[in-house]
């Protein structure tokens, strides 16, 4: 289980997140949305241990992730995929290269294992046989699938998805959308953390959903709740409208 | 009395900008002992560097080398031509190349065309939320990224440092023989007789700081890179020029030690 306990965390005068406090469910797809740049992001970095909260914790199968020192981070970061905006693949290495590179930091298996591994994953994001081609060879939603082989190639306990289908078309989305549920339901263990604002994704792939505002949950529920509720705030996000109780800077 | 306050916010702004940027280099020094002493050391990447530090920079070094060996031989052998002296040009040239000319101008040479690389490598790495990846692999980017480049640099600019100082004297040869008319075995003998080990010595040493002072420093304004394209432009800038201004500095200090305190 993953929780946050009254994180506050500002840049400058800018508070971004204020007495944020949630629970995600383990082995659950759990959505985070709001609006950009309402803290997701900042949310995502401090579950990682990227970034510490200036006051607050945060537990992740409660272990005070905040607390840990280098070392430990190290080691809690070896339980945790993550698939950037952008995907982040490393330019200079091949798409097996970019999937091989968590292995051999981490795991103690042969080259060959570890090659069966990588076409493994590989097949299961739908990309067989594309070891040898370089990211800029690929598309948008290949890199994104290679990004997702790659986070998914160590087996972690948590994946997290940062806007995994911003920029994508429909198709793309949809596909990236059902890859996310799949993935989580072939891996038991897994729990999955996805920030994004397609409210059309939540609604259909999520199992809990909190939205955020002014770095705050505003709502936490399953996608039922979200689709009958009455709160100004939720409707406003939903119907896209600038009228409403929803602040604009 | 405005433009005062503006002048006193201007200066405290700098100086806190430079409190800062001392304060990120000495964390980022720290990190660097602090996987160089604990490794992995990544031999395959350390030799992946060696290649591109070494193998890829020889055409400019060796270019580079033959011409100041020549321009050196002409001015050199123009002063000591009034003296009728133009048989001593090998002994000036060895140790002035020796000692001071080849191990900076290496350096020099490498920190534009390696450490610019390094720079504008790991600085898009960066921009591209590469290095945010790595750590979320819990792969420290010092570790991975630095540790192997500084290794190759330190190893490599001193040996690219010998094959300039050969080079620049073939250089100063070619113009003593065919200019000034030295005979070939006085050139070469005089020049053994009077080039010692510890000069060679000396211009090492410097080639080994040299080295290690380039990548390190090209390395880290990859990594404090911030924003998209004009980041990375300005990363590896900053990295040139504060590699330079590094190594006349350094130079400056291995010199007066060496004088003054070991007697090279």
């Amino acid at each position: 289980m993953i929780a946050f306990e009254n994180v506050c965390k500002s840049f400058g005068s800018k508070v971004v997140l204020n007495k944020m406090s949630f629970e995600i469910e383990k082995n659950k797809v759990t959505f985070i949305i709001g609006r950009s740049g309402g803290g997701k992001s900042v949310t995502i970095k401090h579950i990682i241990g990227l970034l510490k909260p200036d006051s607050g914790r945060v537990f992740v199968d409660d272990q005070p992730i905040n607390e840990l020192d280098k070392r430990a981070i190290s080691t809690y970061r070896r339980k945790i995929g993550m698939l950037f905006q952008q995907a982040a693949l490393f330019d200079s290495m091949t798409v097996g290269e970019n999937v091989l590179f968590p292995l051999k930091e981490h795991t103690s298996l042969s080259l060959p294992a570890m090659l069966i591994r990588v076409e493994e994953v590989l097949t299961q994001v739908g990309l067989p046989n594309m070891q040898h081609r370089y990211p800029s060879e690929l598309s948008t939603g290949e890199k994104k699938r290679v990004g997702l082989a790659r986070a998914m190639a160590t087996q972690p306990m948590v994946m997290l998805y940062d806007e995994p289908t911003t920029g994508m078309d429909p198709l793309i989305s949809e596909m990236i959308d059902e890859l996310i549920v799949k993935v989580n339901e072939e891996s038991p263990n897994m729990t999955s953390i996805v920030i994004s604002h397609d409210l059309k994704a939540a609604l259909a792939s999520a199992d809990n959903i909190i939205f955020i505002n002014e770095g705050k949950v505003a709502m936490q529920g399953k996608p039922q709740e979200f689709r009958t509720t009455k709160d100004p705030l939720v409707r406003q996000f939903f119907s896209g409208r600038v009228e409403g109780p929803m602040k604009f800077d | 009395m405005q433009s005062a306050i503006q002048f006193v916010e201007y200066v405290g702004r700098q100086v806190l900008r430079v409190k800062h940027k001392s304060e990120s280099f000495y964390d980022y020094w720290k990190e660097f002992w602090y996987w160089m002493s604990r490794g992995p050391y990544r031999l395959p990447l350390v030799f992946k560097q060696l290649e591109f530090i070494g193998n890829q920079s020889l055409f400019v070094l060796i270019l580079s080398g033959s011409a100041i060996g020549a321009v050196f031989g002409i001015e050199i052998g123009g002063i000591f031509k009034i003296f009728t002296a133009q048989n001593l040009m090998g002994i000036a040239t060895s140790i002035t190349l020796c000692r001071e000319i080849a191990p900076l101008i290496t350096a020099v040479l490498l920190a534009g065309r390696a450490g610019s690389s390094m720079a504008a490598e790991i600085a898009t790495m960066k921009v591209n939320e590469q290095i945010d990846a790595m750590e979320t692999m819990a792969v420290n980017p010092v570790s991975y990224l630095v540790v192997p480049r500084v290794i190759a640099a330190t190893i490599m600019t001193p040996l690219l440092t010998a094959l300039f100082i050969l080079i620049g004297v073939i250089g100063t040869y070619g113009v003593g023989i065919f200019l000034f008319q030295v005979d070939k075995g006085i050139f070469i003998s005089k020049m053994l007789a009077f080039t010692n080990t510890s000069d060679l010595v000396a211009g090492m040493e410097k080639a080994v700081v040299f080295g290690f002072v380039f990548s390190l420093i090209s390395c880290w304004y990859g990594l404090i890179a911030k924003g998209g394209a004009k980041g990375v432009g300005l990363a590896t800038t900053r990295a040139v020029i504060a590699s330079l201004l590094a190594l006349l500095a350094c130079d400056f200090v291995i010199t007066y030690i060496q004088i003054e305190f070991v007697g090279r």
